[in-house]
């Protein structure tokens, strides 16, 4: 290994995108998707047999479409068995999709894998099982020569160097975790998983639409995309109109108390969750909790969240302050890097010796 | 000679050290200038240390230079003719003169002799970059030495815990 590059990377593989930030400069995301070929005639279209991310979603219709994570973590039953097909078949498509990310941050390296050395730390949902975990372990087997899981709101209040008197929530596509950061390690009281996330919002958007619109043509790739480029509950907001087929024809639909209505649909379990937290918190420290909460991932974009959060802390807490993250995507990945370069590299050797003992 | 010549030979002289005075800070304080760029990262300046100042500096030098030898020369046909009672009082002050004019001299020299050269700033620069990349810093004791990872007690407890947690999944 002495001679060969060490690359650090931080590792979010999310429900709706992954994402990857490496210490060689290169930060970026695909969707967390992937083709095969229906048939040979989408096999002669493409060349090959596996396609990733926006391609496949482009070319959705001529391929079978596979998104390994569901709710933070691998699309399986909770009671899974690691013989089962269903495993070894998500774990399959996890693994290409975290390899295709590898192949994105060496990229920019003149050399070939085998020269590099590549250490990486894997954020998982706050309470993902022991079993979730060990599950991504062996995602990254034989893809990453070191790697380490971390919870995924710690990762972001690491990488935010708040590791005291915080409250962080990361609002993603599977789920939306929240975790109080109080100078220790969190522990299972210190975090509150919930599955109404990004993906409750698309469902709901499609319903009331679907209701509202019997006629209209919709999907829920559609709806996503219409979410994510309007997504608002502020009460001073413009109509909102988007464009969307009814018998075939194009046309301009106001939308906006259906957009509100759906992207307001995760906030009670946010608000409950913050007050389980700051509650149960050493009342001496609640303030400080109050006046550091940190809205991360995708979902924290909504206009008019923080400000929601912070009325509903106003009144049911006394005081409330919200803040945002400046890069909502890439902050899980950004602080399991600092957590990847910033590990000794004696605990990394430590970690090799405890794995290569446990194979034998 | 009577009173309004002493005050117009005394006047040129004080003029002549006044040049000779801001001339030799100019040239200094060029020179540092030059240095501090240099310091701060040679390869982006070299366009213009090539092109600008140290041409600026040549002709400077080559200026003063021959301004120094022009005055020396002009003071050594002089220097004879001056009768008592002035010559001792002219020597002393044209002896200061010629002493901040040899400065201006070597400087000069100095400057055609140390001319800074393309390869010599790529030497500098390939240098810092090796220091850099081997995380290696200059010591407060003075020297070098290696830019370790300082991590608080703080950091290192969240990390030795994440590697714990991390053990116990694999032997699981």
């Amino acid at each position: 290994m002495s001679d060969k590059k060490i690359i650090n990377v931080g590792i979010d593989l999310g429900t709706s995108r992954s994402v990857v930030a490496a210490d060689n400069g290169i930060r970026t995301f695909l969707p967390s998707v992937i083709g095969y070929p229906k048939d040979a005639v989408s096999f002669k279209l493409f060349g090959r047999d596996v396609i990733y991310g926006d391609e496949a979603l482009r070319h959705r219709l001529s391929l079978n479409i596979h998104r390994p994570f569901e709710n933070g973590m691998l699309k399986i039953s909770q009671d899974f068995d690691e013989n089962s097909k269903e495993y070894k078949d998500a774990v399959q498509t996890a693994k290409l999709i975290l390899k295709r990310l590898i192949e994105m941050v060496l990229d920019e390296e003149a050399g070939i894998r085998s020269n590099y050395h590549i250490r990486g730390v894997i954020g998982a949902p706050a309470l993902a099982s022991r079993k979730n975990k060990k599950a991504l372990l062996e995602i990254a087997k034989d893809i990453l020569d070191d790697v380490m899981i971390v919870s995924e709101p710690f990762a972001v209040a690491y990488g935010l160097k708040l590791l005291t008197a915080a409250l962080i929530i990361d609002i993603g596509a599977g789920t939306v975790d929240l975790c109080r950061m109080h100078g220790t390690m969190p522990s299972d009281e210190d975090q509150i998983t919930t599955t109404k996330a990004g993906d409750y919002i698309d469902s709901v958007f499609y319903e009331l639409l679907h209701k509202k619109y019997p006629k209209a043509a919709l999907s829920i790739g559609l709806v996503k995309k219409m979410k994510e480029e309007n997504s608002n509950i502020s009460r001073a907001t413009d109509t909102i109109t988007i464009e969307l087929p009814i018998d075939g024809k194009p046309t301009r639909l106001d939308v906006t108390e259906e957009l509100k209505q759906a992207c307001s649909a995760i906030v009670p379990d946010i608000v409950n969750g913050i007050k389980k937290l700051v509650a149960t918190f050493d009342p001496e420290f609640q303030n400080d909790l109050k006046e550091n909460v940190i809205l991360a991932g995708g979902g924290s974009q909504i206009v008019g969240l923080k400000k929601v959060i912070e009325e509903y802390m106003q009144s049911n807490l006394g005081y409330g302050r919200v803040t945002k993250v400046e890069e909502p995507l890439y902050a899980g990945a950004n602080g399991a890097l600092l957590l990847c370069k910033d590990m000794p590299d004696e605990y990394w050797h430590q970690l090799k010796d405890i794995k290569e003992r446990t194979k034998k | 000679m009577n009173k309004a010549s002493d005050v117009r030979f005394y006047g040129g002289s004080a003029n002549s050290n006044y040049v000779v005075d801001y001339t030799l800070s100019t040239l200094e304080y060029s020179m540092l200038v030059l240095w501090s760029m240099l310091r701060r990262g040679g390869a982006v300046v070299l366009i213009p240390i090539e092109n600008v100042t140290l041409p600026i500096l040549q002709r400077m030098g080559e200026f003063c230079a021959k301004t120094s030898q022009g005055i020396k020369s002009k003071l050594d046909s002089v220097k004879d003719k001056i009768k008592y009672p002035f010559r001792f009082r002219f020597k002393a002050d044209t002896s200061e003169l010629e002493q901040k004019l040899l400065e201006i001299e070597a400087i000069v020299r100095s400057l055609e002799n140390n001319h800074v050269t393309k390869s010599d700033l790529r030497a500098i620069e390939a240098r810092l970059e090796y220091l850099e990349k081997h995380g290696i810093v200059a010591s407060q004791e003075g020297g070098l030495q290696l830019k370790g990872k300082k991590l608080s007690e703080e950091k290192i407890m969240f990390l030795r815990a994440i590697v714990r947690e991390n053990i116990n999944l694999l032997e699981d």
